[in-house]
C-alpha cells in the first residue's frame, strides 16, 4: 500500500498527460493542463524549499562552527539582504520600493554577473592548459586527433586576416557541421529514446522513483 | 510339446507322446479301492544299487500301479525315512512354477515320486509339483503315521536371506567356543568344511542313506564334485545354464516317467544330469544350495539358538551375489572362523577377485617403470579401501571389521593426495630469486633520512604561463594598441546560412505580432550571448516590433531585464516598457512549466518582473493568449538543452517559429534542428563572431564603433586570445610529445643499467648475492622511481 498508491497515482497521471496529446479532446486536454500546472506549482514551492533548506543547513553550520563557518555567515546574509529586498520592492511602498529595486539590480549586475563571468574566464585557461598537457599525460591517437581539432576551431573562430589561414573558417564549418553534427545527432537520438523509454518505464511502474 | 494338433479324444500326443490332459486325482470316496487299499503295504525291497535302469522302473511301475488315484494312506510310507523328510512341502504346499534364471519348467504330469532330491541336485532348477489335488484324508480312528505328521506340518516359509548391505560378521574366538558347547548336534554335523566346498552339505547322513542311494545319486556325489569350484555365494545372474545343446543325447537308461517331464529343457536335463551329473551342467552343482524346504534345513532353522538367530543377518544386499542357502545350514566353524570377509555367515570364495572390466581386444599394457613412477597415487581412495581391516572399537559395531565409518572420510586422515610436482629451476633461476630476495629485504632496511630542502615549490609553472600569455595576448590591444597591426583582425563579417536565416525571419515578422524573447542562460554566459541577445533585441525593436521577454532561469529574468532596458536606450524607447516590451519573468517548472505557458500564457505568469503588475491587459501583450499568438521565439541558449526544451514543449503545441542564439558550444548540438527537413529552428545566431557578424550585417557596428571607441579592440583582443590559446595548445603538444620521448629514453637507459646490474649480480658468485651492488642498487631504485613517476602522470 505505501508503493501502490504513488505508483497508481503517477502511472494514472502520466497515462492521461500522454493521452491528451494524441487524444486532445476537452476532459483529457483539460486534466494535461491542471496536471503541467500542478507541477509548475510544485516546482516554485520546491524552488522556496530549496532556498529554506540551503539556510537551514547553514544556519546549523554557524551554529556548531562546524568548518568554514564563517562562510555561511556571509551567505546568510546576502540571502536574507537579497530576498528583503525583493520583498520590499513588491511592496510598492514608495520610496522604499524603488530603492529596493536599485538594491536587488545593484547587487545582481555588480556582484552575481561579474563573479559568474569570472568563473567562465578561468574556464578558458583551465581548458588550454588541459589540452596542452593532454599528449604528455595521453600518448595515443585519440589525443593527437583532440589537439588537432581543437586547434583547428579555436583558430578559426579567430578574425585573423592572413592568406595561409584563409582555409580555416572554412574546416571549421565543415567540422562543425558535418562529423560534430553528425554526433550530435546521434546524441540526440539516444537521449530522445532515452527519455522515452524512461518515461514508459514510469508509467507502466517499472521504475517509481517517487518511491522505493 | 510338439506343438502339432491331436484330435480331442486323445490323452497323449501322437506325436511326441506328451501328455495333453492333466491329471485329475478323484475323491478317495469315488474311487472303488479293494478292501486291503488302507492296509499296511508291504514295505517295499531295498533298491538295490544298480542298476538305475531297475530302481527307476520300479518306481515307475509303482507310479503306474497307483494311477489313477494314488491317495495316500495312514500306512507307513513304503519308503525310507530319509525320503518321507524329503515329502512335506510338497505334499500341501503349492509352489509356484518353478523359475530358474528365466527357465520355466512346468510339469505336466506329475510323478509319483518325491522330487526333492533332485531339486536338491539341480542346483536353482526348482521342479514345480503339479498343482496340489485335494488332500489325503487320513481315516477315522485310525492312527497318523510320524512321518504323515510331519507330511502335513505345515512347511517352513521359503525364506531367501537377505544380504546385508554391509558389514559382515565376524565372529571373535572368544565366542566360538561358546557356540559350540551351545550349537545342537545336529548342527555340529552339518560339518561342511571337512571336504568339498562350504556350499556342499557333505554329511547328510538322513539324507543319503548309503544302502538306498542309487548308483546315479551317488555319481552326483563322487569325488569329482567336491573338485568343483563351489562359490557358495553364486553370481546373481545366470545361475545355471542348461545343457540345451544337441551334444547331449538323451540316456537310454533314463525311464519312462522320467521323460514324461516332457519340457524340453528338463528333457535335456534330466537325461544329462542323470548321466553325466555335474559334467553337463556348467554351474558347478555341488554349489547348488540347500533347498530351504529341505527338512534338516528347517530343523536347523528352527534350533537355532536366540542369540544365533540374533546374529544371523538379514538384509544381506551384495550387488551381483545371491545367496541361496540359508546362513544355518553351513558349516559353523568355517564362517564362525573364517579370516576372509565374511557377509552374513557366508564366506565368500578367497580366491574369486572381482572380475575387471576389461575389453577382451585390448592386451594390458606393459608400463615401463619410469612411467609408473608418474602415475599419481590414488588421492580419491576412500578411507574404507585404504584401510579394509579396519576394525571398529565402539558401538554395537566393536570388533566387527569392514564397517562403513560412522565419520566422512574427508575428516579422516587418510593416504595422502598426489605429491607436489617438483619444480626444475635452473641455476640462473635460482640467482635470480636470490636477487629478488635481496631486494625485497632491502626494502625492510632502515635508511637513513636525508634532510630535505624545507621549501619546495610545486606550483604548476605551465598554468600560469598559460595563464600569462593568454592574459597578454587579450590586454595588448587594450593597453598597446600600436603593437597591434591594422587590418590583421579584422571585425567578422561573414555570416553562416543559419545566420542569414535568422535575420530573414526577423525580417519577415508581421508588425502586428509580438516577439517572445527567453533568456535561457546564466549570468556566467552573458559575456558570449548578450552581443547576440543585444542585436536581436535590437534589430526587434527597431524595426517596430513588440517584445515580451521570459524565462525558465532564477537568474535570467534579470538578465533580461538588463538586456531590455539597455536596447530600449539604445533603440530610443526607454518609457516603452508595457507599450513596447515586457519581462514577464521566471517561469517555474522547466519543460512542464513552458508545456503549460504554450497551452495557457495567462494562466502561467500572472505579474510582470519589474512591476509585479498583472501584464495581460498591457498593450504589449494585447491579442497574447497562448504562446500560438506570438510571432516568433527566439531562445538566447547557453547550452543546447534550453533550447531543446522550447522546440520539444512550445513549438508543437503552439507551431510557431523558433530562432535561437546560442553559444558556440551549443552550435553543434542545435545545428540538426536547423539543418532538418522540419526546420525546427529558423535561424541560429551562434557566438560572440556570429554577433558580430549580425551587427555587421544590420549595421548596428558601426553605430557602436561610434558610441564605443574601444569597440575596434575588442576584436584584435579577441583574435589574439584565441591565437594564444591554438598556440599553447601546439606548444604543448610538443612539449608533450618531447617530454614523453625523453622520458621514454631514460627509462629505457634506466631499465638497461638495471638489467645490466641483475645479470652482473647473477654472474657474481654465490656469496655475494646477498648485498647488491651498489650500481645495480641505485639503478632498481631509479627504475621504480621513473615507473612510480609515470603511474603519477
Amino acid at each position: 500500500m505505501k508503493l501502490r498508491l504513488p505508483m497508481a497515482v503517477a502511472i494514472s497521471a502520466g497515462a492521461l498527460t500522454l493521452l491528451a496529446y494524441y487524444l486532445p479532446l476537452s476532459p483529457l486536454s483539460d486534466m494535461r493542463l491542471l496536471f503541467v500546472e500542478w507541477a509548475s506549482t510544485l516546482a516554485a514551492v520546491a524552488l522556496l524549499v530549496g532556498v529554506a533548506n540551503l539556510g537551514l543547513v547553514h544556519l546549523q553550520k554557524i551554529s556548531a562552527l562546524r568548518g568554514s563557518w564563517y562562510y555561511s555567515i556571509v551567505l546568510l546574509l546576502a540571502l536574507v539582504l537579497v530576498f528583503g529586498l525583493g520583498l520590499l520592492a513588491l511592496t510598492g511602498i514608495a520610496p522604499y520600493d524603488e530603492f529596493a529595486r536599485t538594491g536587488v539590480h545593484f547587487s545582481f549586475v555588480y556582484i552575481q554577473t561579474p563573479l559568474e563571468v569570472s568563473l567562465a574566464s578561468l574556464l578558458v585557461v583551465i581548458m588550454v592548459v588541459a589540452g596542452a598537457r593532454l599528449i604528455a599525460a595521453r600518448r595515443n591517437w585519440q589525443a593527437v586527433l583532440f589537439v588537432a581539432t581543437a586547434f583547428v576551431l579555436v583558430l578559426g573562430f579567430a578574425p585573423i586576416n592572413l592568406p595561409f589561414l584563409g582555409a580555416l573558417p572554412t574546416l571549421r564549418e565543415w567540422v562543425m557541421q558535418v562529423p560534430a553534427a553528425g554526433g550530435a545527432r546521434g546524441i540526440l537520438l539516444g537521449i530522445a529514446l532515452g527519455a522515452i523509454a524512461t518515461g514508459l518505464r514510469v508509467i507502466v511502474g517499472a521504475d517509481h522513483p517517487y518511491g522505493e | 510339446m510338439c506343438g502339432k494338433a491331436n484330435p480331442d479324444t486323445n490323452d497323449v500326443c501322437q506325436f511326441c507322446g506328451a501328455r495333453l490332459k492333466p491329471f485329475v486325482l478323484p475323491q478317495t470316496s469315488d474311487l472303488q479301492l479293494p478292501a486291503s487299499w488302507n492296509k499296511p503295504a508291504t514295505p517295499p525291497a531295498p533298491i538295490p544299487p544298480a542298476p538305475e535302469e531297475s530302481w527307476l522302473s520300479g518306481l515307475r511301475a509303482e507310479s503306474e500301479d497307483d494311477q489313477p488315484a494314488p491317495a495316500p494312506s495312514d500306512q507307513p510310507p513304503a519308503v525310507d525315512d530319509w525320503l518321507s523328510r524329503l515329502r512335506p512341502g510338497d505334499s500341501n504346499a503349492a509352489p509356484p512354477p518353478a523359475q530358474t534364471g528365466g527357465l520355466v519348467i512346468g510339469v505336466e504330469e506329475p510323478p509319483k515320486f518325491n522330487t526333492d532330491f533332485l531339486k536338491s541336485r539341480l542346483g536353482g532348477v526348482q521342479v514345480t509339483p503339479p498343482p496340489p489335488t485335494a488332500p489325503a484324508r487320513t481315516p477315522a480312528g485310525e492312527p497318523e503315521a510320524d512321518w504323515l505328521k510331519t507330511l502335513e506340518a505345515p512347511p517352513p516359509p521359503s525364506k531367501q536371506i537377505e544380504r546385508p548391505k554391509t558389514a559382515p560378521l565376524v565372529m571373535p574366538d572368544s565366542m566360538k567356543d561358546e557356540i559350540d558347547s551351545e550349537m545342537p548336534d545336529w548342527l555340529k554335523s552339518l560339518d561342511i568344511t571337512q571336504d568339498g566346498p562350504p556350499g556342499e552339505p557333505k554329511n547328510a547322513p538322513p539324507l543319503q542313506p548309503q544302502d538306498d542311494t542309487p548308483s546315479w545319486l551317488k555319481q552326483l556325489e563322487s569325488p569329482a564334485a567336491p573338485e568343483v569350484e563351489t562359490p557358495l555365494i553364486r553370481p546373481k545372474t545366470a545361475p545355471l545354464v542348461m545343457p540345451d545343446s544337441p551334444e547331449v543325447e538323451p540316456s537310454s537308461d533314463v525311464p519312462d516317467w522320467l521323460k514324461s517331464f516332457s519340457t524340453p529343457g528338463l528333457d535335456n536335463l534330466l537325461p544329462g544330469f542323470a548321466s553325466s551329473s555335474a559334467d553337463s551342467i556348467q554351474s558347478p552343482p555341488p554349489s547348488i544350495p540347500i533347498q530351504p524346504d529341505t527338512p534338516g534345513a528347517v530343523t536347523a532353522e528352527a534350533d537355532l539358538p536366540t542369540w544365533l538367530a540374533a546374529m544371523r543377518p538379514t538384509g544381506l544386499n551384495i550387488p551381483g551375489v545371491q545367496v541361496d542357502q540359508p546362513a544355518s545350514s553351513l558349516n559353523s566353524d568355517e564362517w564362525l572362523g573364517a579370516s576372509t570377509p565374511v557377509i552374513g555367515g557366508l564366506t565368500a570364495p578367497p580366491s574369486s577377485p572381482p572380475p575387471t572390466p576389461e575389453s577382451p581386444g585390448l592386451a594390458t599394457a606393459d608400463l615401463p617403470d619410469w612411467l609408473k613412477a608418474l602415475r599419481p597415487p590414488d588421492a580419491h581412495a576412500s578411507f574404507a579401501e585404504m584401510e579394509p581391516e579396519r576394525e571398529e572399537t565402539v558401538g554395537p559395531l566393536a570388533g566387527m571389521r569392514g564397517t562403513l565409518l560412522a565419520e566422512s572420510a574427508i575428516a579422516v586422515a587418510g593416504k595422502p593426495g598426489a605429491s607436489v610436482a617438483r619444480f626444475v629451476v635452473s641455476e640462473r633461476q635460482t640467482k635470480y630469486a636470490e636477487i629478488l630476495r635481496g631486494i625485497v629485504s632491502e626494502e625492510t632496511e632502515e635508511v637513513e633520512s636525508k634532510p630535505r630542502r624545507k621549501l619546495r615549490l610545486t606550483y604548476a609553472w605551465d598554468r600560469l604561463l598559460i595563464a600569462a600569455v593568454l592574459a597578454a595576448a587579450a590586454l595588448v590591444p587594450y593597453l598597446l594598441p600600436p603593437l597591434v597591426p591594422a587590418g590583421l583582425f579584422p571585425a567578422p563579417t561573414r555570416l553562416s546560412p543559419a545566420a542569414v536565416d535568422f535575420i530573414s525571419t526577423l525580417d519577415g515578422l508581421p508588425g502586428d505580432q509580438p516577439v517572445l524573447v527567453a533568456f535561457e542562460y546564466e549570468p556566467a554566459s552573458t559575456g558570449e550571448l548578450n552581443p547576440g541577445v543585444d542585436a536581436t533585441l535590437n534589430h526587434l525593436l527597431r524595426r517596430g516590433l513588440r517584445v515580451v521577454a521570459v524565462s525558465t532561469f532564477p537568474t535570467g529574468a534579470a538578465l533580461a531585464q538588463d538586456a531590455l532596458d539597455k536596447a530600449a536606450v539604445e533603440a530610443n524607447i526607454a518609457d516603452g516598457y508595457g507599450v513596447k516590451y515586457i519581462n514577464l519573468g521566471y517561469i517555474p517548472g522547466g519543460a512542464s512549466g513552458l508545456g503549460q505557458f504554450a497551452a495557457s500564457s495567462r494562466t502561467t505568469l500572472l505579474a510582470d518582473f519589474r512591476d509585479g503588475k498583472f501584464p495581460w491587459n498591457l498593450d504589449v501583450t494585447k491579442g497574447v493568449r497562448t504562446a500560438k499568438d506570438f510571432g516568433l521565439v527566439v531562445v538566447a541558449a547557453a547550452t543546447a538543452e534550453s533550447a531543446q526544451a522550447w522546440i520539444e514543449q512550445v513549438q508543437p503545441a503552439a507551431k510557431i517559429k523558433i530562432a535561437v542564439v546560442s553559444s558556440a558550444a551549443a552550435e553543434p548540438l542545435l545545428y540538426p534542428y536547423y539543418a532538418g527537413g522540419g526546420k525546427q529552428i529558423a535561424g541560429l545566431i551562434s557566438g560572440w563572431t556570429g554577433a558580430a557578424a549580425y551587427d555587421n550585417a544590420t549595421g548596428r557596428a558601426t553605430l557602436l564603433a561610434q558610441r564605443d571607441p574601444l569597440y575596434a579592440a575588442h576584436w584584435p583582443a579577441y583574435a589574439l586570445g584565441l591565437a594564444a590559446a591554438s598556440g599553447m595548445l601546439i606548444v604543448g603538444a610538443l612539449v608533450g610529445a618531447a617530454g614523453a620521448l625523453l622520458t621514454r629514453a631514460a627509462d629505457e637507459r634506466a631499465a638497461k643499467t638495471a638489467l645490466a646490474a641483475a645479470d652482473a649480480a647473477a654472474n657474481a658468485p654465490q656469496s655475494e648475492l646477498k648485498r647488491p651492488a651498489p650500481k645495480a642498487k641505485t639503478a632498481s631504485r631509479a627504475a621504480s622511481a621513473k615507473a612510480g613517476r609515470r603511474t603519477k602522470n
